[in-house]
């Protein structure tokens, strides 16, 4: 697939209390590719050509360097680059940071993504940065917070926004509906994609002793734009979402069953800690590209 | 009971070793103290230990892996110690843009070690501070740095780095400079 895929036309939908329009970005499929490790940089422009799209933490670009804006426009000069978020805070009840806001919208007009990404959770409370990304209570309360936060961040920035489910280590008890019957109403209500992290995904489903098999029908596969999928651990008896390890063959077969259920345009290799050779990467890259291509996402 | 008070408070058990401990010991005063009704701290208490445990060991674990990167020569030399002496400095409670915090929480730490000769190796503190001040001159878009150390820490640093003994280190009095000048790229780093 070419690297440089065009975006054709994107419809963003309306937003509001009462919207059901669905997401529905009519844009090219990119592929498959990397959430980008500075790391790996010189590795990664020698077989550019495995690669189809980069991920990038839009966070790294924030009051960068400028050798760190340097860096960020070669990537753009090569790749398409999809800006991933980590401490938006979405579902926080007190707000959003606009300041936060602000940075991720200048980083979106710089580089001009089909669409940019963000968690479905909260990282900030009462004054405390929590550092990662806490699971929210699946109540209406929660709902109506990352509404009305996903309307704040559309009056700045008006290009799609795709939201991603996370591992939930600790349940936050009061809640009203499942995760899927959760993530499903935020969607629906805020117009927006899934990013579907397919190991955080079953991460979840193995920490619960859940048969997640049981479960799909219960997800939104129509909302799919993109997926995540990496290798995790075991410690103390609790499956980790690493993104040390090799992908799962049990993570492989639900990535399969996921693609073949939606019409996902672009699928991550997140790979964080204990790097392995690069070589490595692209040959997970190249057989998520094959389940792609099985399933006539792309040619 | 508000979704806000909710969140504050779960991001104070999240963070917060004291207040955990404090709050699973009696969530019902302590929930009072936070203005929460009886059924309301009932609720909250019905939140699993070991699953906010296992949370906040994961938050300190990307903390610590962070902190590796933010300081990864002094990461190697410490070796298993590195993330003793994390969790001997860190704070609980922490601001966007920890990274940089942490670093420094962990210098000054160090560096108190060092002034009581309870540091081993003793140069870590100032091989810290010498990559700390690295990610100071990076972030600011001009700047002049003057840092005096105890021990040679660009060679203490090149040694490490190429993953050659350090051997006896002898104390030697080292001034470092970081100049960064508006619109350039770079720094310039000279070390006496």
């Amino acid at each position: 697939m070419a690297a440089a895929a065009v975006v054709e036309a994107v419809a963003v939908a309306p937003v509001g209390k009462t919207c059901a329009a669905s997401f529905a970005p009519e844009v090219a499929a990119l592929g498959v590719g990397l959430g980008f490790r500075p790391s790996f940089r010189a590795d990664l422009f020698r077989q550019r050509a495995q690669v189809d799209f980069l991920e990038i933490t839009a966070d790294h670009y924030f009051n960068a360097p400028p050798e760190k804006l340097d860096e960020l426009d070669l990537l753009a000069a090569h790749f398409p680059l999809i800006p991933h978020g980590l401490d938006l805070s979405l579902g926080s009840a007190e707000g959003i940071d606009p300041r936060y806001l602000d940075q991720f919208a200048r980083l979106i007009k710089r580089i001009s993504p089909p669409w940019w990404s963000e968690h479905l959770a909260f990282t900030r409370a009462g004054g405390v940065s929590i550092g990662h990304l806490a699971a929210l209570p699946c109540t209406h309360e929660a709902l109506d917070a990352v509404v009305r936060n996903v309307e704040a961040v559309r009056r700045v920035v008006d290009i799609p926004l795709i939201l991603e489910n996370i591992t939930a280590t600790v349940r936050v008890p009061g809640g009203v509906m499942d995760e899927a019957a959760f993530l499903t109403e935020v969607l629906r209500r805020t117009g927006c994609g899934w990013l579907c992290d397919v190991t955080n995904l079953y991460t979840n489903a193995v920490n619960r002793g859940a048969d997640l098999d049981c479960e799909l029908d219960r997800w939104p596969w129509d909302r799919v734009v993109q997926m995540h999928f990496a290798g995790g651990h075991w410690r103390d008896g609790i499956l980790i979402d690493s993104h040390a390890y090799p992908t799962s063959p049990e993570v492989w077969r639900l990535l399969d069953e996921a693609v073949a259920r939606s019409s996902v345009k672009g699928i991550i290799l997140e790979r964080d800690e204990n790097l392995p050779a690069f070589g490595d990467l692209v040959d997970e890259l190249a057989r998520a590209r094959v389940i792609g291509s099985h399933h006539g996402r792309w040619h | 009971m508000a979704l806000a008070d909710v969140q504050a408070i779960l991001a104070r058990l999240f963070t917060d070793g004291a207040f955990r401990a404090s709050f699973f010991h009696d969530p019902v005063t302590v929930g009072g103290a936070l203005g929460l009704e009886a059924n309301e701290a009932s609720t909250l208490a019905e939140l699993s230990r070991d699953e906010v445990e296992q949370f906040a060991a994961v938050i300190r674990r990307k903390r610590a892996d962070d902190l590796r990167k933010v300081l990864p020569l002094t990461a190697r030399a410490l070796g298993d110690g590195f993330d003793r002496h994390f969790v001997a400095t860190s704070v609980d409670a922490v601001r966007p843009g920890r990274h940089r915090d942490d670093a420094r929480a962990m210098v000054d730490g160090l560096s108190r070690l060092a002034r009581s000769k309870a540091l081993e190796p003793p140069w870590a503190a100032d091989l810290a501070r010498y990559e700390m001040t690295f990610g100071e001159a990076m972030h600011r878009s001009a700047c002049l740095l003057v840092r005096r150390f105890r021990f040679p820490v660009a060679r203490l640093a090149a040694a490490i780095h190429c993953g050659a003994p350090t051997g006896d280190v002898k104390p030697r009095m080292t001034i470092g400079t970081w100049l960064r000048v508006p619109g350039r790229r770079g720094i310039f780093h000279r070390i006496w």
